[in-house]
C-alpha cells in the first residue's frame, strides 16, 4: 500500500480544541470563593475614594515614607538578587562538591521569617547581646535602614536563587559552547551569552523580591525603619480615624499591582516552557583556590542565615533558663498556630479547586482574569489585606469581626494562588481522557470527580496545602490586626516579645515555630530533589 | 445478545460541528448494525475521531444520534455520556493510574455486580492473573487489552475504539489487530473502530465508511471499497492506483491500456491497480520499462507510455524487468470516473 500508516498517533484531538470541561458549577463555584478574596480591597479602594482620605498625612511625611520605601526596595533587590545569582550559580554551574547539599542550604533561609530575622540581628547585637555575651564587645544593634536592609536581603536571597537556578539550567549549553568555540574566555561568555539569556529570570527574581520587601512588616517594625507597612500599622492602632490607614494601603496596594503586572509580562515573554534541557552540561572545574572562595562563600552565607539565628535562639533561650525567666508557656500558643494553618490549608485547597479548574482547562478571557486577580489578591501586603478586610467586616459583616472564621476568610484569600498553583500543575498533567473514560463508563461528573480527578490530583492537593500551612503558621501583618481578641499565635509572640525586650521568649517561640514549620518543608524539598 | 441482524445499533444523521474556521463534520451519516465491525476510515484531521466523540457524548454537534433507537442527541436532547451505555477505548487507552487493572476493569459495574464479571472479561482478552498489577506494570499491548476489558465490562451496546492500534509497534500491531477481531467476534459486540491505517481497516471490518472532510463519502465492505471505489480520491486513498485520461465514446472509453465500458461521454477518468496491469515482451511494444522495485513475492514495474504517462503494475517476480526493456502493457480491469471541473 502506498500511504504508509504513520507511526505517530494521529487524529483530531490533538489540533482541535477540547470540549469545555468546564460545566456552570465550576463557575459558580469560583465566584463563591473569589468573592471574599477580591472584594474586600476593591471596597477599600472604593471608600478611599468616595469617603475621603480622613486625617490628611502630611505631604512630607509622605515623601519620607516613599523614599523610605523605595531605597529599601532598591537595596534589597540588588544585594538579595546579586547574593541568590551566585549561589545559583555555583551550585547548578560549577563542579564544587556536595552542589545539591549546598542547593539545599542556600535555599532553607526561606523558612525563616523576616522578623526572626530581625530577633537574630538584634539579639546578636546590643548590651546583652550573643557579641557581647561573648566577645564581650558591644555592636549596636543596626536599628533603621542598615538593619532592615541586612535582614531583608539575606533572607530573601534564596527567593531569588530559587528563580534564577531554573533559568540557569533552561540555557542551552550549545550556546555557550559555541562562544567559547568562537574564541571567547569564561568571563566574555558569562556577559555576552550567559546574562542575557538569564535576564527575564533576574528581573523575574528582582522583581519577587521588591515585592517581598515594599510588602514586610516584620523586619522594618522591629528594625524600627518606616516604610510604608510600618506606617500603615501605627496609624491603623494609634489613631480612631482608620481613613490615613487604609489611604496608605490603597496606594501601597497599588504598588504591588504594578510590580505583580510587569513580573508576569517579563515571565510571559521569557516562555519558560519552551526552554527545555537539551543536553546534560558539563560542570566547569574550579581550580582549587575558586572551590576555596566559592566554599567560603556559600559557607559563610549558610553561617549568618542558618547556624547564627539558631545560635541567637538557643543563646537567648538558655541564657534566660539559667537566669529563671518565665520562658513562658507555649502550648497553647503551639496549639493555636498548627490548628489555624491546619484550617486554613485545608480550606484553601477546597476554595482553589474550582478555580483551578476554570483557569487551566481554556485560555479564555474570563479564566484569565480568574488568574489574574487570585495573583494579584495573593501579592498584596498582607498588612493591607487586614485593613482591608476589616474595613469590610465593620461595613457589611459586623458579627464576622474579630472572630476567627474572618481570619479564616482572609487567609483563604491571600493564599489561595499558592495552592491553586500546584494543583493546576497537577490538573494540566492529568490525562483528559481519563475523565472522558469514567464518563463513558457510567459515572456522573460528580463521581469522576471523586474518584478520578482527585485522586489523580492529590500530588497537587498535597503540595498546595503543605505550602499554605507554611505561610499561615509564619504570617504576622494580617493575623495581627484580624485576630480575635487574645488569640496569641507564635508569630504573634515571637514579634510581641521581641518588640518588648522579652529575647528569651521570642527565642522559645521562634524555635517552637521554626520546628513545626520545618517538618512540612523537609518532607517537601526532598520530593522535589527527587524528581 | 439476542442478534437480529437488520437492527441498528446507532444511527447518526447529519451531524455537523466546526471549530471555528476548521470543519470536523459535515452533514455526517452513519448506521452501524447490530454484531457488526465498522470501521471509520480517513486521512488525520477527517473528522473520524469527532465523530466517535460526538456518538459517544464527550462532544456534542448539530443533528441526531439514536443508540438503540433510543434518542441520545437532537435539537432538545443531550443524554449525558454515563447514560449511553458506548464502551470506549481511547488511543492512548486512558487506564487510570492509581488503580490496579482489576479495578480499572471494575469501575464501570454497577453497585450488586457479581464480582467475578472481573475475571470474566480478563479472560476474555487473556490477562487472567494481571489483576493485582498496576496498568504502568504492563506492556503496550497489554494496556490496549485492559482498555478492551474496561469498556467491554459494563457490557455496553456498543465498543467504539480511537485508533486502537497506533500506540504499539508495527511487528505487534497484526497480531494484536488479529486478537482483537476474535475477542470482538467471540463477545458477539457490536463495534466501531477509527484508523487512518487502510490495511487494518480493509482487514479487520465487516463494513467501512471512508471519510472526507467531514462526511462519509463511501460506506461498504472491504472488497467492494477496493474494486468498486466511489470517485478516484477513495481509489487512491486506499491503495496504489494510477490515473490515465481520455473521453468516453460510444458506450467506451479507450485508452493504451485498453478498451473499457462505460456509460460516460467526455472527458473521463481511468483509474487502474497495478495488480491489474499486465506486461508481456514479444507482442508488439506500446511502453518503455522505467524504473522497478523487487520485493521478493512481486515487483512494481514502472513503464512509460507514449506521451509520458507512467503506469505501475505489481507482478510475479519471474521474469525480471530492467529499465529501457520494451514492453507490452494491458489491464484487465479499470474504474472509469468523469472528470470534475
Amino acid at each position: 500500500m502506498t500511504v504508509a500508516p504513520t507511526t505517530a498517533p494521529t487524529g483530531v484531538t490533538s489540533s482541535v480544541p477540547r470540549r469545555d470541561r468546564t460545566g456552570w458549577g465550576w463557575w459558580a463555584a469560583t465566584l463563591v470563593v473569589l468573592i471574599p478574596a477580591v472584594l474586600p480591597p476593591i471596597a477599600l479602594a472604593g471608600q478611599v475614594v468616595i469617603g475621603g482620605t480622613g486625617v490628611s498625612i502630611p505631604v512630607g511625611r509622605l515623601v519620607e515614607l516613599f523614599v523610605g520605601t523605595l531605597a529599601l526596595t532598591v537595596a534589597v533587590t540588588a544585594s538579595a538578587l546579586g547574593i541568590g545569582t551566585a549561589t545559583a550559580w555555583i551550585t547548578t554551574r560549577t563542579d564544587l562538591p556536595g552542589r545539591r547539599v549546598w542547593m539545599l542550604l542556600a535555599a532553607l533561609p526561606l523558612v525563616i521569617p523576616s522578623y526572626m530575622a530581625a530577633l537574630t540581628i538584634i539579639g546578636a547585637t546590643g548590651p546583652g547581646g550573643l557579641v557581647s555575651g561573648w566577645l564581650g564587645v558591644v555592636v549596636p544593634t543596626p536599628y533603621g535602614f542598615v538593619g532592615a536592609w541586612l535582614a531583608l536581603s539575606l533572607f530573601l536571597a534564596p527567593m531569588a536563587h530559587l528563580i534564577v537556578a531554573p533559568g540557569l539550567r533552561a540555557i542551552d549549553p550549545a550556546t555557550e559552547e559555541a562562544a567559547t568555540g568562537l574564541g571567547a574566555g569564561r568571563s566574555r561568555v558569562f556577559r555576552t551569552v550567559t546574562l542575557p539569556q538569564l535576564r527575564p529570570a533576574l528581573v523575574s527574581a528582582g522583581l519577587m523580591v521588591g515585592l517581598y520587601t515594599i510588602s514586610d512588616f516584620g523586619a522594618v517594625s522591629l528594625l524600627r525603619f518606616d516604610t510604608f507597612t510600618r506606617a500603615i500599622y501605627t496609624l491603623y492602632s494609634g489613631q480612631i480615624d482608620r481613613r490615613p490607614a487604609a489611604t496608605l494601603s490603597v496606594v501601597l496596594m497599588v504598588f504591588a499591582i504594578i510590580i505583580l503586572l510587569v513580573e508576569r509580562r517579563t515571565r510571559s515573554r521569557a516562555g519558560y516552557e519552551t526552554a527545555s534541557t537539551k543536553r546534560a552540561r558539563a560542570p566547569i572545574a574550579l581550580t582549587s583556590r575558586q572551590r576555596l572562595l566559592a566554599f567560603g562563600f556559600l559557607g559563610s552565607y549558610a553561617a549568618v542565615t542558618l547556624a547564627l539565628p539558631l545560635t541567637v535562639l538557643g543563646y537567648w533561650l538558655l541564657r534566660g533558663i539559667g537566669a529563671g525567666a518565665d520562658v513562658g508557656q507555649l502550648w497553647d500558643e503551639i496549639g493555636r498556630s498548627i490548628g489555624v494553618s491546619i484550617g486554613a490549608a485545608l480550606l484553601t485547597v477546597v476554595a482553589c479547586y474550582p478555580v483551578a479548574m476554570v483557569t487551566t482547562w481554556r485560555r479564555r478571557r474570563l479564566s484569565a482574569a480568574v488568574d489574574t486577580s487570585v495573583w494579584a489578591v495573593y501579592s498584596l501586603p498582607h498588612i493591607t489585606v487586614g485593613v482591608a478586610v476589616i474595613a469590610f467586616a465593620l461595613r457589611f459583616t459586623r458579627p464576622l469581626y474579630q472572630t476567627l472564621g474572618l481570619l479564616l476568610v482572609a487567609y483563604v484569600g491571600m493564599f489561595m494562588a499558592q495552592a491553586a498553583s500546584p494543583v493546576q500543575d497537577s490538573l494540566r498533567r492529568a490525562n483528559p481522557d481519563l475523565e472522558d473514560a469514567s464518563r463513558g463508563l457510567g459515572r456522573g461528573p460528580l463521581q469522576t470527580l471523586a474518584r478520578v480527578t482527585v485522586p489523580l490530583t492529590s500530588p497537587g492537593i498535597v503540595a498546595g496545602a503543605t505550602l499554605v500551612f507554611i505561610s499561615v503558621i509564619k504570617e504576622l501583618p494580617a493575623t495581627l490586626l484580624l485576630r480575635p481578641t487574645g488569640f496569641e499565635t507564635l508569630a504573634i509572640r515571637i514579634w510581641s516579645s521581641t518588640g518588648e525586650g522579652f529575647y528569651t521568649r521570642a527565642s522559645a517561640a521562634s524555635l517552637a515555630l521554626l520546628t513545626v514549620s520545618i517538618v512540612p518543608l523537609l518532607v517537601m524539598t526532598r520530593r522535589d530533589l527527587s524528581t | 445478545m439476542t442478534s437480529a441482524p437488520d437492527r441498528l445499533t446507532i444511527r447518526a444523521r447529519g451531524l455537523t460541528k466546526t471549530y471555528g474556521d476548521v470543519v470536523a463534520l459535515d452533514r455526517f451519516n452513519l448506521d452501524v448494525w447490530e454484531g457488526s465491525l465498522l470501521t471509520l476510515l480517513g486521512p488525520s484531521g477527517c473528522g473520524k475521531t469527532t465523530a466517535l466523540r460526538v456518538i459517544a457524548g464527550f462532544e456534542t454537534a448539530e443533528g441526531s444520534v439514536e443508540i438503540r433507537g433510543r434518542r441520545v442527541l437532537g435539537p432538545d436532547t443531550f443524554v449525558p455520556p454515563e447514560q449511553r451505555r458506548v464502551g470506549m477505548v481511547f488511543q492512548d487507552y486512558a487506564l487510570f493510574p492509581h488503580m490496579t487493572v482489576a479495578r480499572n476493569v471494575a469501575y464501570g459495574l454497577r453497585r450488586g455486580t457479581d464480582p467475578r464479571r472481573v475475571g470474566e472479561v480478563l479472560e476474555l482478552v487473556g490477562l487472567t492473573g494481571l489483576g493485582e498489577r498496576m496498568p504502568n506494570e504492563l506492556s503496550g499491548g497489554q494496556q490496549q487489552r485492559v482498555a478492551l476489558a474496561r469498556a467491554m465490562a459494563p457490557s455496553p451496546d456498543v465498543i467504539m475504539l480511537d485508533e486502537p492500534f497506533s500506540n504499539l509497534d508495527a511487528n505487534l500491531r497484526d497480531r494484536v489487530r488479529r486478537e482483537l477481531k476474535v475477542i470482538l467476534t467471540e463477545a458477539r459486540t457490536t463495534a466501531v473502530l477509527v484508523t487512518h491505517d487502510q490495511e487494518e481497516a480493509l482487514a479487520t471490518s465487516d463494513l467501512v465508511a471512508v471519510m472526507y472532510q467531514g462526511r462519509v463519502v463511501q460506506f461498504d465492505t472491504p472488497s467492494r471499497l477496493y474494486t468498486a471505489p466511489a470517485d478516484p480520491w477513495v481509489a487512491e486513498f486506499l491503495g496504489d492506483a494510477d490515473f490515465l485520461r481520455t473521453t468516453g465514446h460510444r458506450g467506451y472509453a479507450d485508452t493504451l491500456l485498453g478498451r473499457f465500458k462505460t456509460d460516460l461521454r467526455g472527458p473521463v477518468l481511468v483509474v487502474v491497480r497495478p495488480e491489474d496491469v499486465q506486461l508481456s515482451i514479444g507482442e508488439t511494444p506500446n511502453a518503455v520499462v522505467a524504473h522497478t522495485e523487487f520485493f521478493g513475492h512481486d515487483q512494481l514495474v514502472t513503464v512509460a507510455l507514449p506521451g509520458g504517462t507512467r503506469v505501475r503494475s505489481r507482478i510475479g517476480p519471474r521474469p525480471r524487468y530492467e529499465p529501457g526493456d520494451n514492453v507490452r502493457v494491458r489491464a484487465l480491469h479499470a474504474r472509469v470516473f468523469p472528470v470534475r471541473s
